[in-house]
């Protein structure tokens, strides 16, 4: 039997085995001779810290009461582990790209180096893990207890400890390792040799004592595996137990494969102290099979304890008590050394995660305000700040989870903790997947998911297990809070008859996620965050490299090298600033001589030592401030910027395009009607020309060949031929005529006439045709001025054209001709109507087009009296004056035109004459 | 007369996006066989040499798994393609 004295100080001489290891290793990287210590299977062996005490002596527990399900607390690890390719790969690239030094830092530096949701997550996360030492606390005082139990001795020596003061010392004992080789410095990555090197070595401890107890259980005390198997079946023990739903199942593997990158010491062993992203092709085939060779025993042992142990021992003990029945003392210390090594390796690992997060994100954010002597720190200044810092929180987050652990040792609070801690962590998982996957998630989504799952699980899990050492706790289960039902903590809403890991798990991963994603659709992103997104998500995507860099700002390189030197120590601050060639000493103007790009690198150098947003901030002390140039913003401006400033250029392109063809196609229409129009033409003048050549020719004709004609004959033939030809004549003057109207070559001076008289010059030029026709000339009214600009032979021509065509296409019996003139508000008006036929209603569109005759199909009109180009010679020039012929329906029954011209200046006529022209025009 | 069957001419590229979509795939397939209900069809299964048929399954799969990512690991491209490299360089 042992001793207490002899397996306390067994456990103290292993400790200082574990110091006297890792101050040689960490000599040896000192010296730049890592080689071993950053070989992928020191790296794998390091990430066996998941197997804390809880897993060394409670898998077997929990296979002795719940049958297989240990198993799914190492299938999960062992997922996540084999998919490294897509997962872990990503995770360490950007946590050694971007210096990440811890969970909390991940998520705030994807977030826009948010500070609340750095200190959110520092602050679950010290939730979480205090319990869970607390726990490595009690395995290492209830192993004790069990190793010397048989112990007769008391009161005497060592063994006069209780559990409180073992807990103490053994928390004292990890809080001075932790500090001495956790905390030696600020590194630029936050890697610690010495550390790593001794949780490797215990995990060879534990693994090899594992193997050992299982060896020995299943060959040693019994024959076989099948005799164990047959022994348990024939003690009626039946390994299919009722209690492992496939929901716990599932849930129990999910949150296994969370833990292991979401629990801050994994994060820390496997992506902080990853020190060659290489290594991970080795730890994904490496890690499962460590998991796979400490839990291959675990049944067997489990089941030969349930059948040969006697009734009400702690099935949790069966790793430890097995072996000291067999009288095998040996074996049992070399076992109680494994379940110490894995206790202690948790607590090494999770308190130095811990006092980083709570370093870096609390209490430097603080300093950081709250201090202005910054500038009286000194060299190193805020690395030493930084260094207390974390021995402080190291010795508090210790002397918690003693506090913790003292509270309720009693109770069995203690043992469901490690996956209650794990629901507590996975509230970590949403926000993590989205900083790797999701460029739209937002810190507002991120903060809101984060803090109510955390919410969540506290008041459905980490309540709960209060159960029995709260009355208060237990009657608030049954009767949920103020009587409340629908807030039962294990029936939330009434959501009953889950298994209560299960109950919480759901509730409080469905609000965390759904939040996540619901408020960072309905959030925006702040320029920062859209930076660290793309940078986190496209991280193995090439030249798409935005480089997260500062604005210029006016500080000087030595602001800059003083914030590096506070941090960084002279030595690593002069070898970052030396090779930049930056123009140390003077001040320069701005940042004239520091690149933007350095200053990113700086700061990725200081986050390596105080976390994304503490460096930032600090920066921005130095740099920001100052009025952001459009071409900075423009540099930030992303390339989905530029993409869309070129689809948009395209955009706008293509518009141009579309309404070039558009004007093309009017174009080409135009001219296609103007060709027609000229083909009209010329056949119509070719129609008309010939129609008097022909009879020109055939009379000259008689006239050269027939002899016999008469005087009387000859003379008429030759009258023909002159009119004829005059006729021809006055064709020709008229299309040479429009054509110059049309050219617009014949042009002409408007000038300020008086229209009146204009008028009665074209009456009065009519007057002799009118009288001839037998046409009586009705001058209905007139106006007694008609200041118009206007050309007043141009003018007159068109009114006697009009005048003309009214006495002309007459046939009335009773003929009449009506002319009236009037100002209307600013027009000087002229309408002429008859009571002829009128303008048939198939003319009346186009009667102003050439060669268009609304006589030609007969209403007696004298053949050949008109050419169709007088009204449209008189549309082009009344055009021209700036008015405008139309036909209009007259108080005649005949046709009626009006002339409008704009009145000129000067005086108007009086509406006393207008009177009677209004309502003829009505 | 039989036409020759051409031999398909594989890229390194073809070559490197399978293994990607292998190293995809196995933890997928792992999961699907862990979970229900392909592990329940294993809770009442009889014993094999005495052990549960289920334990064998877990460790089966277990060990498939291990082979799987060996296998998978040692063909997935090397360290020469490096993900974004915003270390240090050469100063200025």
């Amino acid at each position: 039997m042992l001793s207490a004295n002899f397996v306390i100080l067994t456990a103290v001489g292993y400790v200082g085995l574990l110091f006297i290891l890792a101050y040689v290793s960490d000599v040896r990287a000192k010296r730049g001779n890592v080689g071993f210590l950053r070989s992928p299977l020191v790296y794998t062996l390091s990430i066996s810290v998941y197997c804390t005490s809880w897993t060394f002596y409670g898998a077997v527990g929990t296979a002795a009461r719940d049958g297989l399900e240990f198993m799914a607390i190492y299938l999960g690890p062992t997922l996540v582990f084999v998919g490294w390719w897509f997962i872990l790969r990503k995770l360490v690239s950007i946590s050694q790209t971007l210096r990440i030094t811890s969970v909390a830092d991940l998520l705030s530096s994807r977030f826009g180096k948010s500070s609340r949701l750095a200190v959110v997550v520092t602050l679950i996360a010290t939730v979480n893990v205090t319990p869970y030492i607390a726990l490595q606390l009690k395995a290492i005082t209830t192993s004790i207890q069990i190793v010397s139990a048989a112990d007769g001795s008391d009161g005497s020596g060592l063994s006069g400890l209780d559990d409180i003061s073992l807990a103490f010392a053994v928390a004292a004992g990890m809080a001075l390792f932790t500090v001495l080789f956790g905390t030696r410095n600020v590194d630029a990555k936050e890697q610690h040799h010495g550390v790593v090197a001794a949780i490797a070595f215990e995990a060879v401890v534990k693994l090899l004592a594992l193997l050992a107890v299982g060896l020995f259980v299943v060959f040693g005390l019994s024959d076989g595996l099948q005799d164990i198997f047959s022994r348990a079946q024939a003690a009626g023990i039946d390994i299919y137990n009722s209690n492992s739903s496939g929901s716990r199942w599932t849930a129990i593997l999910f949150l296994s494969a969370t833990a292991v990158l979401c629990l801050p010491r994994q994060f820390q062993i496997t992506v902080v102290e990853n020190s060659n992203a290489e290594h991970l092709r080795t730890a994904g085939w490496a890690f499962p099979v460590y998991l796979l060779l400490v839990s291959l025993f675990t049944m067997p042992i489990a089941l030969y304890g349930l059948a040969t142990l006697p009734a009400g021992s702690n099935p949790d003990m069966f790793v430890l008590t097995l072996p000291m029945a067999a009288g095998n003392d040996a074996l049992a210390l070399f076992v109680f050394i494994g379940g110490f090594s894995s206790a202690t390796s948790m607590i090494i690992v999770a308190s130095i995660a811990l006092s980083i997060m709570v370093s870096n994100h609390i209490v430097l954010p603080i300093a950081l305000r709250y201090s202005n002597r910054l500038e009286d720190a000194g060299e190193r200044g805020i690395a030493h700040l930084l260094l207390r810092s974390r021995r402080i929180s190291i010795a508090v987050i210790l002397f918690l989870g003693f506090l913790y652990f003292w509270l309720t040792g009693d109770s069995d609070a203690l043992a469901p903790i490690g996956l209650i801690s794990f629901v507590g962590v996975a509230q970590f998982l949403p926000a993590m997947m989205a900083a790797l996957y999701w460029k739209e998630a937002t810190v507002k989504g991120a903060l809101a998911g984060t803090l109510v799952g955390f919410a969540a699980w506290a008041w459905t899990l980490f309540l709960p297990s209060f159960e029995s050492t709260s009355p208060w706790i237990a009657a608030l289960m049954v009767n949920g809070p103020w009587g409340i039902e629908a807030l039962r903590p294990e029936a939330l809403l009434g959501l009953t008859g889950l298994d209560p890991l299960v109950h919480s798990v759901f509730w409080s991963l469905f609000l965390n996620t759904s939040l996540l994603v619901s408020v960072s659709l309905m959030t925006r992103q702040s320029v920062m965050e859209r930076i660290q997104a793309s940078l986190f998500v496209d991280i193995f995507k090439r030249g798409t490299r935005i480089q997260p860099h500062f604005i210029h700002g006016s500080a000087t390189t030595d602001d800059l090298f003083f914030v590096a030197e506070r941090v960084l120590g002279w030595e690593r601050a002069h070898a970052l600033f030396e090779p930049a060639h930056l123009p140390r000493g003077a001040a320069t103007d701005g940042l004239g001589g520091v690149s933007s790009e350095f200053i990113g690198r700086l700061e990725r150098e200081l986050a390596g030592s105080i976390g994304a947003a503490s460096a930032h901030v600090l920066l921005s002390k130095v740099v920001a401030g100052d009025k952001v140039s459009l071409e900075e913003v423009m540099k930030i401006a992303d390339e989905t910027q530029q993409m869309i400033e070129y689809s948009h250029e395209l955009e706008q392109k293509s518009a141009e395009l579309r309404s070039t063809a558009q004007k093309l196609q009017e174009t080409n229409a135009l001219l296609h009607a103007l060709h027609r129009q000229k083909d009209d033409f010329l056949s119509q003048v070719s129609h008309e020309v010939r129609t008097p050549m022909t009879s020109i020719r055939s009379f000259s004709e008689i006239l050269l060949t027939d002899a016999n004609l008469t005087d009387a004959q000859r003379e008429r033939f030759a009258s023909t031929i002159y009119h004829e030809s005059m006729r021809l004549t006055k064709l020709l003057d008229e299309i040479l005529d429009l054509s110059a109207l049309e050219q617009g070559e014949r042009g002409w001076v408007n000038l300020p006439i008086d229209a009146e008289p204009v008028l009665d010059r074209a009456i009065e030029v009519c007057e002799a045709l009118a009288r001839q026709n037998n046409i009586r000339f009705e001058v209905v009214s007139r106006a007694r001025a008609g200041n118009v600009l206007g050309e007043a032979d141009r003018l007159s021509q068109v009114l006697i054209n009009i005048i003309a065509n009214a006495i002309k296409y007459n046939n009335s019996p009773v003929p009449v001709v009506q002319i009236r003139s009037w100002i209307d508000e600013d027009h000087y008006r002229i309408e002429i109507s008859d009571n002829g036929p009128g303008i048939p209603d198939a003319y009346r569109k186009n009667i102003f087009e050439k060669f268009v005759r609304a006589g030609s199909d007969g209403w007696g009109i004298k053949s050949g009296s008109g050419l169709g180009l007088g009204l449209n010679i008189s549309y082009k020039i009344v055009q021209k004056l700036g008015g405008r012929l139309e036909l209009v329906e007259g108080s005649l029954p005949g046709a009626c035109f009006r002339l409008t011209l704009p009145l000129h200046g000067g005086e108007r006529d009086g509406p006393d004459r207008a009177e009677q022209g209004e309502t003829v025009a009505g | 007369m039989r036409s020759r069957k051409l031999e398909p001419i594989r890229t390194k590229t073809e070559d490197r996006r399978k293994h990607e979509h292998a190293a995809f795939v196995l933890p997928v397939f792992g999961a699907l066989l862990l979970l229900p209900p392909l592990i329940d069809l294993f809770s009442a299964a009889p014993r094999l040499a005495g052990i549960p048929v289920k334990i064998v399954y877990l460790f089966l799969v277990w060990i498939v798994l291990i082979v799987g990512a060996v296998t998978i690991s040692s063909r997935m491209p090397g360290p020469e393609k490096k993900p974004l490299d915003l270390s240090p360089g050469d100063g200025g």
